[in-house]
């Protein structure tokens, strides 16, 4: 990736933020700088770079030769046709009351949401009293019924994530076989009829990836286990085990052989 | 000045070893990131029970037998034993190509991992070896080279190849019984393990010890007797060599895992004081002693004030290392 110029940003801890993990486990994680942060140089977190910009656009836009230059329209790929007015872009960017959607990465934005979150529970009348998992619990997209399947799937977080590049790199790729295991319980896969190294489609209501399948005895029964950090297009089709994931902590999968 | 003979030493804790793969990914970035060396690995970390890199290493023959002669040993063989290092297509996946190795894989470093190991209780026990040159104090690859290539250093007791001398002829390949010396076919030459000796030489630790994520190697000088590395083999005798049986005399002790969950009975419930520790395997690489050893590792543990487990726990990161040495002044 290329870049002409390169912002001082700060790090995902260092700055008020609600964002969407960017692994593939898509939880939503709160962060807060610390108190005692001094910030190097003229680093500023993400929002604030943005508002800026936003602001010296408009600026840029309200000057006479601009005005008619400043209604600019939008991409054809949107289904709905109509333009972006720069004009207020800076007023439109900063709209305080408009910032549920976890877009804003500085403290107005994340305190916005927390007030918005509150106010939600208060209405449905759940105790507050362990806020950071109630607030999370009223997002969207949340389930509490655990979903359809006959195996619980479970993710282990992937030992070699400390060599951060190991799935992506030729030469590490090289110690895990460049494939992605499954693995399952010994007596489990005897008795639903499943052989250890045959290639398996894991599928529940949201979609399905292909995987090689590992037997072992140490799995418990009912149950796939799964190591994290493959990268989507490192599976069959490009389908990446995200297919499957929901918001709901539990997933249920289904298990089908692969004709090779 | 009159050189000291030592012997620096190496002791892996392998209740440690958590199988990361860092020691293999720096000392391969480091040393084996070359033409001709695709297919190295002078350190690599197994998998037990399993059949190891090269595939069945133990059973290829080398060493010397009981009355100190040289016992023939097998090549390994590139496909079957080491398997073709293979490449990825990662450049073609942009364009809609499906992502796969460019030639089938066959064996790989670390190809046992995510195999079966065999019936219960085989496969419900795993442990993590680790294993680099042992730079064994009778070493066979020395005694096999025709051409006085490889020597053994008189200051650190380092086995090293003299590339110039190296005519690529092979005999130190079948004569290593642990397979860690290794054929460059695009210099026609070996190459091995060097314990990093420009690192030892500067008083550091080789990379695959100081890389290591969970402390579990000690690198230190035998004759040291304040050094954690003598206290571990000769004091304590808790270390024990790979594989003792092939007669070189190995320099790369190990710390047998003596820990592991409880077994269950029927009803899922723990059975007390039983572990899954697959006492088999680990006699077969450490031989008889490994009982008494765990024995007294087990023992030690339920002790309340213990040197051995204080350094077995590595507080103290740098007292792991004792690589001084008076030769180097």
């Amino acid at each position: 990736m290329y870049a002409d110029i390169v912002l001082p940003a700060t790090w995902i801890y260092e700055s008020w933020d609600i964002y969407d993990y960017n692994n593939e486990e898509k939880r939503l994680i709160y962060s807060k700088p610390p108190l005692d942060l001094k910030n190097i140089g003229e680093v500023k977190d993400e929002w604030s770079i943005f508002a800026q910009i936003a602001e010296k656009l408009e600026l840029i836009a309200n000057k006479e030769e601009n005005l008619l230059l400043n209604k600019v329209e939008d991409d054809i790929r949107y289904t709905v046709s109509g333009f972006h007015d720069l004009s207020a872009f800076y007023q439109e960017y900063i709209n305080q009351e408009d910032v549920f959607n976890p877009l804003g990465t500085d403290e107005l934005a994340y305190n916005m949401t927390q007030k918005k979150l509150n106010k939600n529970i208060n209405n449905d009348k759940i105790n507050t009293q362990n806020t950071e998992t109630k607030e999370i619990q009223t997002l969207p997209n949340m389930q509490e019924e655990p979903l359809w399947g006959k195996y619980d799937f479970i993710f282990k977080k992937s030992k070699y994530n400390q060599n951060t590049n190991y799935s992506t790199s030729t030469l590490l790729l090289r110690l895990q076989r460049g494939e992605s295991v499954v693995i399952i319980n010994k007596n489990s896969a005897k008795t639903d009829g499943f052989k250890e190294g045959e290639k398996v489609k894991i599928s529940n209501e949201f979609g399905e990836f292909i995987s090689k399948l590992k037997t072992s005895s140490s799995t418990p029964p009912g149950v796939l286990i799964m190591h994290e950090g493959w990268e989507s297009y490192m599976f069959k089709s490009k389908l990446g085990y995200s297919e499957i994931l929901s918001q709901n902590a539990k997933i249920r999968v289904n298990l089908k052989r692969v004709e090779a | 000045m009159k050189l000291k003979k030592r012997q620096i030493a190496m002791v892996i804790d392998l209740n440690k070893c958590i199988g990361c793969q860092n020691c293999t990914v720096t000392c391969k970035t480091m040393w084996t990131n070359g033409g001709g060396q695709e297919y190295m690995y002078w350190n690599n970390v197994e998998t037990l029970p399993g059949m190891g890199y090269p595939k069945n290493w133990q059973d290829m023959g080398g060493g010397f037998d009981a009355s100190g002669s040289l016992k023939d040993g097998k090549l390994p063989n590139m496909k079957k034993e080491y398997g073709i290092p293979w490449e990825y297509n990662h450049e073609e996946i942009m364009n809609a190509k499906e992502f796969q190795p460019k030639t089938k894989p066959s064996w790989g470093v670390n190809w046992d991992e995510e195999e079966d190991s065999g019936e219960f209780p085989k496969d419900n026990y795993f442990f993590n070896l680790p294993r680099i040159c042992n730079h064994c104090s009778k070493p066979s690859c020395v005694s096999a080279c025709p051409h006085d290539a490889i020597f053994k250093r008189e200051k650190d007791g380092i086995v090293l190849v003299d590339m110039n001398l190296c005519q690529g002829c092979k005999y130190c390949i079948a004569a290593c019984p642990y397979k860690k010396i290794y054929f460059n076919p695009q210099l026609s030459k070996s190459e091995k393990c060097n314990f990093c000796f420009p690192l030892i030489e500067e008083g550091l630790p080789p990379l695959c010890a100081s890389d290591c994520s969970g402390r579990a190697r000690f690198v230190g000088y035998l004759d040291d007797t304040d050094g954690q590395v003598y206290k571990l083999v000769k004091q304590y005798k808790v270390a024990l060599p790979l594989r003792a049986d092939f007669g070189v005399e190995p320099n790369v002790y190990y710390i047998p895992p003596f820990l592991s969950p409880q077994k269950l009975d029927k009803k899922g419930e723990m059975i007390e004081n039983s572990d899954r520790v697959l006492m088999d395997e680990l006699v077969k690489l450490f031989g008889e002693e490994v009982y008494d050893t765990i024995k007294r590792l087990k023992s030690e543990k339920e002790s309340k004030n213990s040197e051995l487990l204080d350094m077995l726990a590595a507080l103290d990161g740098k007292e792991q290392f004792r690589i001084k040495n008076e030769n180097d002044n």
